[in-house]
């Protein structure tokens, strides 16, 4: 974000609505910015030149007046078609907006262009086939994770203050740990996820990746006003496998977990059964969105390998996964939620990888790399429970390590009072800020 | 054998996911217009392997016990022949998780 524009999006709309700033000048230089960045960081795909102005009189009931943003390119827009990471989209003046853009656009926002992301939604990094690789701020040599990998690049380098992404397995939460932003997989169902191309229906959630908790507050209040958005202090738990964790960030997770809960809970058995169901109803349903696709033989590697086993698998197991789901919802709010508002649990297991170690062909990929960006994610789709990605503290290297809190479903107010907490605690002590990063 | 009782044998350990792969699952690839390869088709049943064994550990909610497999997978039976004939599973945990906002 250009310097002379305040950095949080209640500072910018605040100061579009006293009438500091006017429309027409927030939009010029966000959309520069955002232009200007994008040559270095390639998280576009798409570059929207032309914004309607919403009449001055009516700014006072906005409150992202003037807030630029830019989502993830799996989304309708007002007269385009998505590029789903295939392309970059196409124009069809007969399309009409995702619902949800409609949202943010009423409450005032820009729409700057569309972002990157792994073809289909289906991977965790952002390597793509048919078009740029977005480049990480933290370094150009790290892993984007994926599959919201635009969003994520462009909230920490700057070019939006917040991005809509979505999370199957992970897709909010990974991109947002590889680049140091904070990422919200919200409560399925809670946002409309209509004109949203779908992955996996019963697991895909609408998310919000930004610098701060405050900018997701400022989103999800516009998208989930009927959500109790009353302060509140979280009464918090935390689980974890230390065998699981790299040595290299073991002591950092440790240590925030012990430092904001003195409540243990054991989760694992009811983390190693949600996952278990998770994978079987992904690998069934990526078969059933993408059918046609896999059967023309233009399916994308990562649903193609997902597909075939998912076309072959009985349909009575995707059902037996469905007929557990509430049950498994129920015995695990029992233990986690016994006496707590909010669980704190692992979601990073090691170091940042690097581009070579996680994406699919090179000669450094590792499969553990790979499988260690998404390891913790998948359960918590399967519960269809909100979690935010958070990073907390940063490893040898100066890299940022990032766990996830994880909330009663539309407990999204709770997990963002708990992460502007830790956010605001932490990153005074040590001086670190997940802001205006470009890349080098 | 219809595919649902071939899906429940290679869920108990009855059929392998080869024999399951000749009797259902390549049928139902093929109607979907798709051919595999061999090597696709091993990948495929490594896969199916795989998350038979994990949905068998995973019912009932405890881990099973050799003597006790028989009155799980009785269980498991059950509950899969109401998830098959029931409601449409994918809507009512939508529906219930919507019930508690």
């Amino acid at each position: 974000m250009r310097t002379d524009l305040p950095l949080t999006i209640d500072r910018l709309a605040g100061a579009v609505r006293a009438g500091e700033l006017t429309m027409s000048r927030a939009w010029d230089a966000q959309q520069a910015q955002f232009a200007q960045t994008n040559a270095l960081t390639h998280a576009a795909t798409y570059i929207n030149d032309v914004q309607s102005l919403p009449a001055a009189a009516s700014l006072e009931n906005m409150p992202l007046a003037g807030v630029g943003l830019a989502h993830k390119d799996i989304f309708m827009g007002a007269g385009r078609l998505p590029g789903l990471g295939r392309d970059h989209g196409q124009l069809d003046s007969t399309v009409v907006q995702a619902p949800v853009l409609d949202q943010l656009a009423q409450a005032g926002a820009f729409n700057l262009g569309a972002l990157a992301m792994a073809e289909d939604a289906c991977s965790a990094t952002g390597q793509t086939e048919h078009l740029p690789t977005p480049v990480n701020p933290l370094g150009a040599h790290l892993a984007v994770g994926g599959s919201s990998s635009g969003s994520a690049v462009a909230v920490a380098s700057g070019m939006v203050y917040a991005s809509l992404g979505t999370d199957t397995a992970g897709s909010v939460r990974i991109p947002a740990m590889t680049c140091g932003v904070l990422g919200l997989k919200t409560t399925h169902g809670l946002i409309d996820r209509q004109a949203m191309a779908p992955l996996c229906p019963s697991l895909d959630s609408i998310g919000v990746l930004a610098r701060s908790a405050d900018d997701i507050a400022s989103v999800m209040r516009v998208l989930a006003g009927q959500l109790n958005w009353a302060p509140s202090t979280p009464r918090v738990a935390y689980w974890l496998d230390e065998s699981i964790l790299d040595p290299a960030i073991a002591s950092v997770i440790v240590g925030v977990m012990h430092r904001y809960s003195d409540q243990y809970v054991d989760i694992g058995s009811h983390e190693a059964s949600a996952a278990v169901w998770q994978e079987v109803i992904m690998t069934y349903e990526v078969a059933q969105t993408h059918r046609a696709r896999l059967a023309s033989g233009q399916a994308c590697r990562q649903v193609a390998g997902l597909g075939r086993t998912g076309l072959a698998m009985p349909e009575a197991w995707w059902q037996l996964a469905l007929a557990k789901r509430k049950s498994s919802l129920q015995a695990f709010m029992g233990t986690a939620f016994a006496h707590a508002d909010v669980l704190l649990a692992p979601q990073q297991v090691d170091v940042l990888p690097t581009i070579d170690e996680v994406y699919i062909g090179h000669q450094a990929f590792s499969a553990a790399k790979l499988l260690g960006l998404h390891h913790y994610c998948g359960w918590v789709n399967y519960l269809g429970l909100p979690a935010l990605s958070v990073p907390v503290g940063h490893d040898e290297r100066g890299l940022p390590v990032s766990i996830q809190l994880i909330g009663k479903p539309f407990g999204e107010p709770q997990l963002l009072a708990l992460g502007k907490k830790i956010q605001t605690e932490i990153y005074e002590e040590q001086g670190i800020m997940p802001v205006l990063r470009i890349p080098r | 054998m219809s595919d649902a009782d071939n899906a429940f044998k290679l869920l108990r350990g009855e059929i392998n996911a080869e024999q399951y792969w000749h009797e259902s699952g390549q049928q139902q690839v093929r109607s979907a217009g798709v051919l595999l390869t061999e090597q696709q088709q091993v990948r495929a049943c490594k896969h199916l392997t795989r998350m038979a064994a994990a949905i068998r550990q995973q019912v009932p909610e405890s881990s099973l016990l050799d003597s006790s497999l028989d009155a799980a997978l009785d269980a498991v039976l059950d509950l899969y022949q109401q998830a098959v004939g029931g409601a449409d599973n994918q809507y009512a945990f939508d529906d219930y998780l919507a019930s508690l906002r």
